[in-house]
């Protein structure tokens, strides 16, 4: 050994470029993936159109109320109830050659004359609103709770999962009612009441993550450097774990926007007036009764809700592939 | 190699470590793992101490449990005259800058979410608080010093060779400027090529920084090359220590023999008798009674199944721990 002392290694095996992160690989591996970047394009316009309608810029006048018009196109005093999808029509006026153009609405009008597509944009705004809020209380709980259970082990653990294990033995629909009655109706308690309750399944996974990843050997090291607890929890293994949740968070955000609708349906989330897409949906009942059936609304509010949580749930999968360690190719 | 005596930087005494065996829902403690069982041995400043041993027997845990990575179960462990298992948690941070450890798998001791710079100035970060533009400076002259390249501050582990990558792990421990640095069988996941490669890097360390190394290996002759003394460990108990020239001229313990009997040497004309070890390893959690290595020995007596042996001292610091083997 002592012949062929060669402390110079071949340093040409690698050439010098910056680096390229494990996140930055995964992004790789997404771009390359077509439906997951049509989805994503998707959830960037959806995101794109909720904020713009959150500010007013766009879809403002969703309760703004329509009138019937004359044969001249004039509006008159009598409230449109429902009209059936158009896109508009010319009509021809008394005056010859000066014909006027009606505007119609692209998925018709409710029962008191306003116009769908524009709530089913407001919807948007809302669903995501609910989406995010819960997804960021249920994620902060899961990843701390979780974390601390995996690691510190013992009466911690112990602690925690009978906590979550109560939780989750109270049917999810029940606790949810509950505490919307303890907090109030309204949109933020049912986002706030679908964070509290929906925490408990990324929890057991984030802690699984933890008590796998703290008797790896990176994290031995990181001790013997002489990092703390909450520096190994934080900065050495949830970096390791996080993609669960960027999977978690994007599959759980079907689930909120499917709690609001749900819970909206049976009366917990928006109220009447405002143009959650869950209160569409909720109205249908009576309006697929009449004859001829009233339809466009509730196919306008399930078809914005199905293409986001498609998009969601197709970026979901493709992010799994594409950020789990051991499916890289 | 010929070491002024000086006081032991690091005085292992008496070092116990066992892990319960927990049965049942109600998890009962229904015996213990002895996985170091009363070890005791010393380290002076820039020596190595080479601890061998088969898989299993305990080296390892050894190791972690004087830096504290695992809590021994007692014994003393005397590190620069502060005992490392009586000083609270914020005092064994400090102590942590002048003992660290390479790791034996350079793919799993690597956090493969952090760059160069974080993983290897890490202890920089902590212990001095300073601006990462200086650590990646810092960062820079320490992986040249270990052979690497300065540009690659800003990789990632998954970009480099096992070689490499246990390059960066003892970028890492050197860092902090430790005194004592525990080699946990660093070489053994390595190609024989680079093996050679890093024990020299760790050697030519060794005598620019004057630290002592704790070298832990299940391959005698990577030990004989790089040692000053050798502790030969069998489930859980040292049973020879010896300087390395004296063990490899001269060993006394049946199993020690044993050991170099089954060193391969590279002659392919030379027949060499082998004398195999009869029998199977016993678990560490239920011991044979009086001497552990008494199922496996030829030399066995009656004594040896009833009473654990004596430590019988040779002079010149060799200690061997057998009935059969006083003079």
């Amino acid at each position: 050994m002592d012949e062929e002392k060669n402390t110079q290694p071949v340093t040409q095996e690698v050439e010098a470029k910056p680096g390229r992160s494990l996140w930055g690989d995964a992004f790789h591996r997404l771009r390359k993936d077509k439906f997951a970047v049509m989805s994503f394009v998707i959830i960037v316009i959806y995101l794109f159109v909720a904020i713009l309608s959150g500010l007013d810029w766009i879809a403002y006048n969703y309760d703004k109320q329509h009138f019937k018009r004359d044969k001249n196109g004039k509006e008159t005093t009598e409230l449109d109830d429902y009209s059936k999808p158009s896109l508009g029509h010319w009509r021809k006026t008394d005056v010859p050659g000066r014909d006027v153009y009606i505007p119609g609405h692209l998925l018709g009008t409710d029962v008191q004359g306003r116009d769908v597509f524009q709530r089913v944009v407001q919807g948007t705004w809302i669903s995501l609103y609910v989406a995010l809020i819960m997804s960021m209380i249920y994620i902060v709980i899961a990843v701390f709770l979780g974390a601390l259970a995996g690691y510190f082990g013992g009466w911690v653990d112990d602690l925690i999962q009978w906590f979550y294990q109560t939780t989750a033995s109270i049917p999810g629909l029940l606790l949810i009612i509950a505490l919307t009655f303890v907090l109030g109706k309204g949109l933020g308690n049912v986002a706030i009441a679908l964070g509290v309750v929906g925490w408990v399944g990324l929890c057991r996974l984030m802690r699984a993550e933890f008590l796998k990843h703290k008797g790896r050997d990176y994290v031995l090291a990181a001790r013997a450097q002489g990092a703390g607890s909450f520096r190994i929890m934080f900065r050495h293994i949830l970096p390791n774990t996080f993609h669960i949740v960027i999977i978690s968070f994007s599959l759980g955000f079907v689930n909120a926007i499917m709690g609001e609708v749900t819970l909206t349906f049976i009366g917990l989330g928006a109220k009447p007036e405002q143009p959650s897409w869950g209160r569409m949906i909720s109205d249908a009942r009576a309006e697929l009764a009449r004859d001829p059936a009233v339809w466009w609304p509730i196919v306008g509010a399930t078809t914005g809700m199905f293409i986001v949580c498609l998009a969601f749930n197709i970026l979901g999968d493709a992010l799994r592939d594409a950020l789990d360690p051991k499916l890289k190719e | 190699m010929q070491k002024v005596k000086a006081e032991p930087i690091l005085d292992v005494e008496g070092l116990k470590t066992y892990f319960p065996i927990k049965r049942g829902i109600l998890k009962r403690t229904v015996g213990w793992l002895k996985a170091v069982d009363d070890v005791s041995f010393f380290i002076r400043p820039g020596e190595t101490l080479g601890l061998v041993g088969e898989s299993g027997c305990g080296k390892t845990t050894c190791a972690r449990s004087i830096i504290r990575l695992v809590e021994p179960t007692d014994g003393e462990i005397i590190f620069k005259g502060k005992n490392v298992r009586e000083i609270p948690e914020s005092e064994m941070r400090e102590l942590r800058r002048d003992m660290q450890i390479i790791f034996q798998d350079p793919y799993a001791s690597l956090n493969p979410r952090m760059s160069v710079t974080s993983i290897v100035g890490e202890g920089l970060r902590i212990h001095e608080m300073q601006p990462w533009s200086e650590i990646r400076a810092r960062v820079g002259d320490l992986l040249e010093e270990v052979g690497l390249s300065r540009t690659f501050v800003n990789r990632y582990p998954h970009e480099f060779s096992g070689g490499q990558r246990q390059r960066i792990g003892i970028a890492r421990a050197l860092a902090l400027n430790p005194e004592f640095i525990i080699c946990d069988e660093a070489v053994s996941a390595l190609d024989v090529s680079i093996q050679a490669q890093i024990i020299n890097l760790l050697e030519d360390l060794q005598s620019q920084r004057g630290f002592a190394y704790l070298f832990i290996a299940h391959d005698l002759s990577v030990v004989e090359h790089i040692s000053d003394r050798v502790a030969v460990m069998y489930l859980g108990k040292i049973v020879e220590t010896a300087t390395s020239e004296d063990l490899y001229r001269d060993p006394r313990h049946p199993y020690t023999i044993a050991l170099l009997n089954a060193v391969p040497v590279p002659d392919p004309t030379r027949k060499k008798e082998v004398k195999r070890l009869r029998g199977q390893v016993p678990t560490l959690a239920s011991l044979p009674k009086g001497c552990r290595f008494h199922p496996r020995c030829e030399r066995k007596t009656g004594q040896c199944e009833q009473e654990e042996p004596p430590a019988v001292d040779l002079g010149n610091g060799h200690v061997v721990y057998c009935h059969e083997c006083k003079k």
